[in-house]
């Protein structure tokens, strides 16, 4: 293979001369190159370069926004948090009981609609009233509402859900059930002949204060 | 502003016959001062450059459109060029970047022409003025495409396998090998015996 063909140098080969010839007419005729009117000397400079300061002010507002929701999401939940954290310190000082006392079950002669405290039956005798608990359950019953400040929906905590189900009552079998309505009416009646003979000795001791004086 | 270096001028000129030695490599400095001459705004850079390389992305396009198309889409090339020479990374690889454009501008002509109508079977224009030059033009049209762009380019524009090595980018020993084996498959064809690739 001659070298004219790569660089035209050497002898020429005939085929080749002929080929160049013979497609010649057919190579680039110069036109002039029609650039558009709005290329000029400096615009171009503005025009053809991408703007990278509006880009760093888009990533800019990008990344605060982004810092700004990431700091609304930690406020959020340190408030919740917060609120967690104040209801197990209650939970800490009194246990949380979920469930009203019946009206029919605590029969009682108060017309006060707060929970009078029943006295305790043990089979050593009845216990008295302990007085003190009950304010404290009443108490931390008004405290366990929901807080109309709070933003933070009111849910258990895992450890009220665990003391309210240490407290919740057992299942009774039927023959319970009915020794404890016995019981209690045992108890309402022992009651309430208490209370009668209680009024008589205040009667009795009322009657008696005219003559000593 | 930028001076720009009067080397390798010839090769802009149509018409005369370059120099075989000229096309070396004393080019590349030049397309850097001229790339960065149309960045900063010089349109008459911008035309040294055409006339540079408008021979390559001539031959580059009749090696796959019709000849009828090429005309148009040089120029189309050179506005897509300069629309984007500011992503050109490297100012002394200004061919290779511009050889890339114009095939890829050949593809989209192709891509587009096929939404709209059936392209002929032959690439080389039936109305044009040269019968015969368009048969052998078909005929190269029809070798493996390797071998359809260096010899458009070698026996249409007139360019010798250094500068084309140079202008495009490739390697010119490849340049060399394919010139030569397309050329091989080219007498086979022209004499009638098929010449099929090995």
């Amino acid at each position: 293979m001659s070298d004219y063909l790569w660089d035209k140098s050497g002898e020429a080969d005939e085929e080749v001369e002929r080929l160049e010839e013979l497609l010649g007419p057919l190579r680039y005729q110069p036109r002039p190159l029609q650039l558009p009117e709005s290329f000029s000397a400096q615009p171009a400079r503005s025009k053809f370069r991408p703007q990278r300061p509006f880009k760093w002010q888009r990533l800019a507002l990008a990344a605060s926004l982004l810092l700004m929701l990431l700091a609304g999401a930690w406020l959020i939940r340190w408030q919740h948090s917060n609120e967690l954290r104040r209801e197990a310190a209650h939970d800490h000082v009194a246990p949380v009981t979920h469930e009203q006392p019946r009206r029919d079950e605590t029969a009682n002669t108060s017309t006060n609609d707060k929970p009078v405290p029943q006295p305790v039956v043990t089979p050593a005798g009845v216990l008295p009233v302990d007085y003190r608990r009950a304010r404290r359950a009443s108490v931390h019953h008004d405290l366990s509402a929901p807080r109309r400040s709070s933003p933070v929906p009111q849910q258990a905590s895992p450890r009220e859900v665990q003391v309210a189900n240490a407290n919740a009552p057992q299942e009774l079998t039927p023959e319970q059930r009915e020794a404890t309505e016995k019981l209690l009416l045992a108890l309402r009646i022992a009651s309430a002949k208490l209370n009668y003979a209680e009024r008589q000795v205040q009667e009795m001791s009322a009657a008696r204060k005219p003559d000593i004086r | 502003m930028y001076k720009v270096e009067a080397t390798g001028v010839g090769f802009g000129v149509i018409g005369t016959s370059p120099s075989p030695v000229a096309a070396d490599m004393t080019e590349t400095p030049v397309e850097i001062a001229l790339v960065a001459a149309v960045r900063g705004g010089d349109r008459d850079a911008f035309g040294r450059l055409y006339d540079l390389y408008a021979r390559m992305v001539h031959g580059i396009l009749l090696a796959r459109v019709p000849y009828d198309e090429v005309d148009d889409l040089v120029q189309d090339v050179f506005l897509v060029a300069l629309r984007k020479i500011d992503m050109l990374r490297d100012p002394s690889a200004f061919g290779p970047w511009l050889a890339m454009i114009t095939r890829n501008r050949a593809m989209d002509y192709h891509r587009r022409t096929r939404e709209t109508d059936e392209l002929p079977d032959t690439l080389a224009h039936t109305s044009a003025p040269h019968a015969e030059a368009n048969e052998v033009l078909a005929l190269i049209c029809e070798l493996p495409e390797a071998y359809r762009e260096p010899l458009i380019l070698r026996f249409v524009e007139g360019m010798t396998g250094p500068e084309i090595a140079v202008r495009t980018g490739l390697a010119p020993a490849s340049v060399r090998v394919n010139i030569h084996r397309g050329m091989k498959l080219l007498r086979a064809r022209l004499q009638g015996t098929g010449g099929k690739e090995q």
